[in-house]
């Protein structure tokens, strides 16, 4: 049984033809299930708890990245298989699933294939991309009894998957290994050449410091602290993914 | 899941150090520093400008930095020519390029003789 997630940007007048488009495919393929339209004091979580418990086993994101971390947290919470028919921008998680724009994801969506990805988690937020702090000289504490030092200001990713757009599957993370990959970028001179350098540490558990509070963009969005405590959830998500996925 | 070539490596660049007792599951680049022991179930290379005050374990190694410290390798270490090895290593195959340098105490255990320690 399947439950139809749109955001709210999605009932613009310019959507209309492509949603028109999908909801045919769904009914053609005998996909269909309940609509639930988001809207502005909504609370998506609700809706998707509420369906859950009706007999819901799988909720079809229609919109972007934003959307689907919208709906994360309920998303693990619950245990539901998660889909994504890309609309709108950016869909960075759609192109890393293998899910196709326009009617072509419909057939990802009737095909099945589950993958079950590990999800972080950084001061009790979840996340399923990653997090970056430009600024900053990051101290990495592993709970295993080391530390990681940068020597100067460096800044430092905790991927799951990536935290840009990946160009080719290796650019990123495994999410499906148990861990997260801590990326440290430093820089070298030799003579007036830059030389960049990428340490990459894969943790489950571990903390990142600062002397005084920084802006990290988790999965887009914006947290500030000077201690981030991250970990990982080992298989906590499955989303619904196609033939030619990246991971 | 696709397989994934890089995963699970470890990477200590340049302008990154570790402080503590490092271990990891699979193979481990130093280009860095490090200060505590380290300890790789696969393999380690130590990059020419990687300095390593610790003792050192290891599956197989190649060895381009410095290490100041014991060094266990269970099958094969390969020691540059800019390489310096301050300490014993117990190794069972053995190759030092011309211009390497080794302080310490060298042994060597058969293939079929297990390493002590």
């Amino acid at each position: 049984m399947y439950c139809y997630l749109y955001d709210t940007f999605t009932q613009d007048g310019k959507n209309e033809r492509e949603l028109t488009a999908i909801e045919h495919s769904i009914t053609d393929l005998g996909l269909q299930g309940k609509i639930v339209r988001l809207a502005l004091f909504r609370d998506p979580a609700e809706a998707i708890r509420r369906e859950v418990a009706a007999g819901v086993k799988t909720v079809v994101v229609v919109g972007h990245d934003r959307t689907v971390a919208q709906v994360l947290d309920v998303a693990v919470e619950t245990g539901v298989v998660l889909a994504l028919l890309p609309v709108g921008s950016p869909n960075v998680l759609a192109r890393i699933f293998g899910v196709p724009e326009g009617v072509a994801s419909c057939d990802v969506l009737s095909q099945r294939i589950i993958e079950t990805l590990d999800v972080g988690v950084v001061n009790g937020k979840r996340f399923l991309s990653g997090l970056r702090v430009e600024r900053g000289q990051p101290r990495v504490r592993s709970q295993r009894g080391y530390s990681v030092l940068a020597a100067r200001e460096a800044p430092i990713e905790v991927r799951n998957l990536s935290t840009v757009p990946p160009s080719t599957p290796d650019d990123l993370s495994n999410p499906t290994d148990g861990c997260l990959d801590v990326i440290i970028h430093t820089h070298t001179r030799k003579g007036l050449r830059r030389v960049e350098h990428q340490t990459c540490v894969p943790l489950d558990r571990a903390t990142i410091e600062y002397d005084a509070p920084v802006e990290a963009m988790v999965d887009g969005e914006p947290m500030e602290a000077a201690t981030f405590e991250i970990n990982v959830l080992p298989k906590a998500l499955k989303v619904i993914v196609g033939r030619e996925r990246m991971i | 899941m696709k397989p994934k070539a890089s995963g699970g490596e470890t990477i200590i660049a340049e302008g990154v150090k570790v402080e503590g007792d490092f271990t990891s599951d699979g193979n481990v680049t130093i280009e860095g520093m490090v200060h505590g022991n380290v300890a790789a179930g696969g393999d380690m290379f130590v990059g020419e400008r990687a300095v390593i005050d610790a003792d050192v374990a290891a599956k197989n190694l190649v060895l381009a930095g410095v290490i100041k410290g014991t060094v266990r390798v269970e099958e094969k270490a390969e020691l540059g020519p800019a390489s310096t090895l301050q300490g014993d290593l117990s190794v069972r195959v053995l190759s030092v390029a011309p211009g390497a340098q080794i302080n310490g105490t060298i042994t060597m255990a058969r293939a079929n003789e297990k390493q002590e320690g």
